[in-house]
């Protein structure tokens, strides 16, 4: 039941892939997304792609991953499809019969627009693949922490995480002992129309707030009293080092995505137009 | 300064309009002392172990903490890291997602160098054996285990004293001891000072001295010998006697005088091994089993092996060779339940029992079938509950599931529309709904007037009466509950356990009680179900699963203090019968061991006389 539910797909490992510094990788992983919709053209794309499989390969992570993190998706992707092949009325046409016309533009554009779907979502999938939550947490606190003299929760933020991280299979665990004590008093909490099921689930959500707040309430007191008084002055025991490796891996990544980037321009050259 | 600790004259109360929680306490704790706290529910002393370490400000009087008072703001995180606390729910205190990381968490607040903190974690860990899992997710550990790593988490603070907020309460036996001994050890050899607050009288037997609260003020206090020797005090608190102490006054008012003060299995024991040794040999009656001595006495149950009812009225429940397979078919795939077969006769009352993780909750989630076996049958009053799968709600009611904390269950606004949940989802009428409702609730002893109040603000134990009664006003033939007394103090326990043995006698009903609490299961069930690892390791009448105690205390199981005595009594060569888990029995098999009290009283005589 609910219990089956992976949470934070991490697979771990030794590649290069999961030993970059995840400060690098996060901001690696934005520079990618960003390129994916600067690179307009097809060499970009076939780049895009290119560097991201290699990755995968790296890291070692079964192709399986990929299509279950991507089946969800389908939907969108079929939508997407759809819209541009009918509304892009660009280039030849391909065919044509009574008001449906898809032309030339409009497959290629459809194309590129899945090509960047899925490379957008299997790159991100990447970094939650290879870098474990608390590492993760780690890093976006370190990433955030010059924001902190502005004001920003940077600490509070990454300790939210944390404490979600780590009571998530707790209240997974209470919701279903819930739903078993009320199915014990007959309540159906699988069958019926949609709001039959709504209410039904009243009975399991409040008993589930209730204990989320009693939980929260005790945990902020053994905070407390493991003197806990929020990030100021805090030393972690977990130190996110650099190395030159790490450099030489994050330059070699930038370059790729430079010559995504500078892709567009090269096609101009060559005279491909957009 | 020898206290490291002094509360002088310590009130405080939640809230305005309430009655004060601490009523003048005033208390000194020595260096190096193991001092417990014992008390009812509600008697204050959470709320004094809070006081302690600056989490709560009392409102009049002072904490003296090393010379720091807690009054003084700017010394709230020293006083923090002197006295180190460890609280009730061990999932409520674990902050980080690896067990390392969470030792590590107040070395991580009181900003302590990295290498340092290593060396910090690791002694701390390894003092609570907790280093072998440094490296795992809290919530795959178990009860005792994440308690341990609580105190790690505390100790690593280098704590001048614990202090454990009914630390053991929500564990296992095993759990329970593992935290015993990590925290005697921490006492003995670091001289760590331990404030223990408990309900278990088992646990305040090990304290240097003992502290009793009742209503917010100290009821008595002593070293436990001291304590428990006042018997009538104790029990006018609802608090727990020892069995022993039990013992030896019940001998000496059957004429065998005996001393007071005797708290431990093993004082016992040697006592009345020396005594039954000065028996002349011809006096000793050997042939004595369970069963033949029993008789009535008055208000009380002797333990008697009921006669298994006649007739042929079908078993309410019947397991056939039954068997489950979590995540069947996968790598990860774990066998819970292996060729589980029993029955229950109609009025019947089986006590189930077993370690923690055995699948006593498995096996009784698929009593009403909530999960379906991966092979083997279930019979509901003679019925295959599995034969029409689309009919399996109408087993809910028959075979109603009170499950373990029952009290989170609750939802609805008032008491009386929860306990009606049940009944209205069987989709009874109006009146017959409210009537099973009132009937419930009296049999959980619920005031009318309670019926129309929140189910949340009620007591701990009130709450968890409402929820089994929200399962009895389904009128269930046969009621399953799984740890109905745990973290419940001696009077809660014992006033659920009284009311669910009257409804068993008053309707009829079967039961079958869950526990791992042998103690609980003796005094109410008639027969045993012994679980272990997803096999049926006994299954028989009260006596002969006792008779096999040792098998037992290799379980993990606790049998009681009792039973202990007598298997200590036959390792010293005394050829007595180990089936004994009611005192009455106890007290009639030592006399009918040593024909009559008159010879025990005289061979008590020559055996003081002996060693002296």
């Amino acid at each position: 039941m609910l219990r089956d539910i992976t949470l934070g797909q991490h697979f771990p490992g030794e590649s290069p892939v999961h030993r970059l510094d995840p400060r690098l990788k996060i901001l690696l992983t934005i520079a990618y997304v960003v390129v994916l919709f600067i690179g307009d053209n097809v060499l970009g794309l076939c780049i895009s792609v290119a560097f991201i499989v290699l990755m995968y390969f790296l890291a070692k992570i079964p192709p399986k991953v990929i299509w279950r993190n991507l089946k969800p998706l389908l939907p969108i992707l079929i939508f997407t499809t759809v819209l541009n092949l009918f509304f892009n009325q660009s280039g030849q046409v391909l065919v044509s019969f009574w008001i449906v016309k898809i032309t030339m533009g409009g497959v290629f554009y459809a194309i590129r627009m899945i090509v960047r779907i899925v490379c957008l979502v299997v790159g991100t999938g990447l970094l939650t693949y290879t870098t474990s939550p608390i590492v993760l947490t780690d890093a976006i606190e370190r990433l955030l922490s010059p924001l902190s003299k502005l004001g920003f929760p940077a600490h509070e933020l990454a300790m939210m995480m944390t404490i979600a991280l780590r009571m998530i299979p707790t209240l997974i665990e209470e919701t279903d002992k819930i739903m078993s004590a009320q199915k014990a008093r007959g309540a159906e909490l699988d069958t019926g129309g949609l709001l039959q099921r709504v209410r039904a689930l009243v009975p399991v959500l409040i008993p589930l707030f209730l204990s989320a707040f009693r939980r929260a309430d005790e945990l902020a007191t053994a905070m407390e009293a493991r003197c806990y008084r929020g990030g100021d002055g805090r030393t972690r025991l977990r130190q996110l080092h650099i190395t030159g490796r790490d450099w030489l891996y994050t330059a070699v990544c930038v370059l790729v995505l430079a010559a995504i980037v500078l892709s567009n321009r090269l096609m101009l050259l060559a005279g491909f137009g957009v | 300064m020898p206290d490291i600790i002094r509360c002088d004259d310590l009130r405080f109360k939640y809230d305005e309009d309430r009655p004060w929680a601490i009523d003048g306490v005033s208390l000194p704790v020595d260096r190096g002392a193991f001092v417990a706290v014992l008390g009812a529910n509600g008697c204050g002393k959470s709320t004094l172990a809070k006081l302690l370490n600056a989490i709560l400000l009392p409102q009049q009087g002072t904490v003296w903490v090393e010379g720091m008072t807690t009054a003084e703001e700017d010394k709230i995180y020293d006083i923090r890291q002197k006295v180190g606390m460890v609280f009730q729910n061990p999932d409520n205190q674990i902050v980080a997602t690896v067990v390392e990381e969470d030792v590590a968490f107040a070395l991580e607040n009181l900003g302590v160098p990295p290498d340092e903190m290593r060396q910090r974690i690791k002694e701390a860990m390894e003092a609570t054996d907790t280093w072998k899992f440094r490296h795992r997710q809290p919530h795959k550990l178990s009860g005792g285990q994440k308690q341990r790593v609580a105190v790690a988490g505390v100790l690593a603070m280098n704590p001048d004293c614990l202090v454990l907020d009914e630390a053991t309460a929500m564990l296992d036996p095993k759990g329970r001891k593992s935290i015993m001994d990590t925290v005697r050890r921490l006492n003995a050899e670091r001289g760590i000072t331990v404030v223990h607050i408990t309900h278990y009288m088992e646990e305040a037997a090990m304290a240097g001295h003992v502290v009793v609260m009742d209503a917010g003020k100290i009821a008595m206090q002593g070293t436990p010998k001291e304590i428990f020797s006042r018997v009538e005090e104790l029990r006018a608190l609802h608090l727990d006697i020892p069995q022993s102490a039990e013992l030896c006054e019940r001998l000496t008012n059957a004429g065998v005088p005996m001393p007071r003060g005797v708290i431990t299995t093993e004082e016992c024991a040697d006592l009345l091994a020396g005594k039954l040794k000065a028996l002349p040999k011809a006096a000793v009656n050997e042939t004595d089993t369970a069963g033949e001595a029993a008789e009535e006495e008055a208000g009380e149950t002797v333990q008697t092996v009921p006669a298994q009812p006649k007739g042929d009225a079908p078993p309410i429940i019947k397991v056939e060779n039954l068997s489950h397979v979590y995540n069947e078919g996968l790598p990860d795939s774990t066998v819970a339940l292996h060729d589980i077969s029993f029955e229950v006769a109609e009025h019947g009352f089986l006590g189930l029992i077993g370690p923690t993780g055995c699948g006593k909750s498995t096996l009784i989630t698929h009593l009403n079938g909530l999960l379906k076996p991966s092979s083997g049958k279930i019979y509901l009053a003679g019925e295959d509950i599995w034969a029409d799968p689309k009919d399996i709600r109408r087993f809910r009611f028959m075979c109603g599931l009170v499950f373990q904390y029952p009290e989170y269950q609750l939802f609805e606004e008032t008491v009386g529309k929860d306990i009606a949940f049940g009944p209205k989802n069987m989709g009874l009428s109006a009146e017959e709904v409210a009537d099973r409702v009132r009937q419930a609730a009296a049999f959980c002893g619920l005031a009318p007037d309670i019926l129309n109040r929140s189910p949340f603000e009620l007591s701990g134990g009130q709450k968890r009466r409402v929820a089994i009664a929200g399962v009895l006003a389904m009128r269930p033939r046969l009621l399953v509950l799984d740890e109905p007394a745990s973290g419940l103090d001696p009077e809660g326990r014992d006033t659920i356990l009284n009311q669910i043995k009257a409804y068993h006698k008053s309707t009829g009903t079967s039961v079958v009680l869950v526990s791992h609490s042998m103690d609980d299961v003796a005094k109410y069930a008639d027969r045993v179900l012994v679980m272990r690892e997803g096999t049926v390791a006994m299954l028989d009448e009260m006596p002969a699963v006792f008779a096999r105690a040792p098998e037992l205390l290799e379980l993990g199981l606790s049998v009681p203090q009792i039973t202990q005595i007598f298997m200590s009594l036959r390792e010293k060569g005394i050829d007595i019968p180990t089936d004994i888990y009611t005192l009455p029995y106890a007290v009639e098999t030592l006399l009918s061991y040593a024909g009559g009290a008159e010879n025990l009283r005289k061979a008590g005589e020559r055996g003081d006389a002996g060693a002296s």
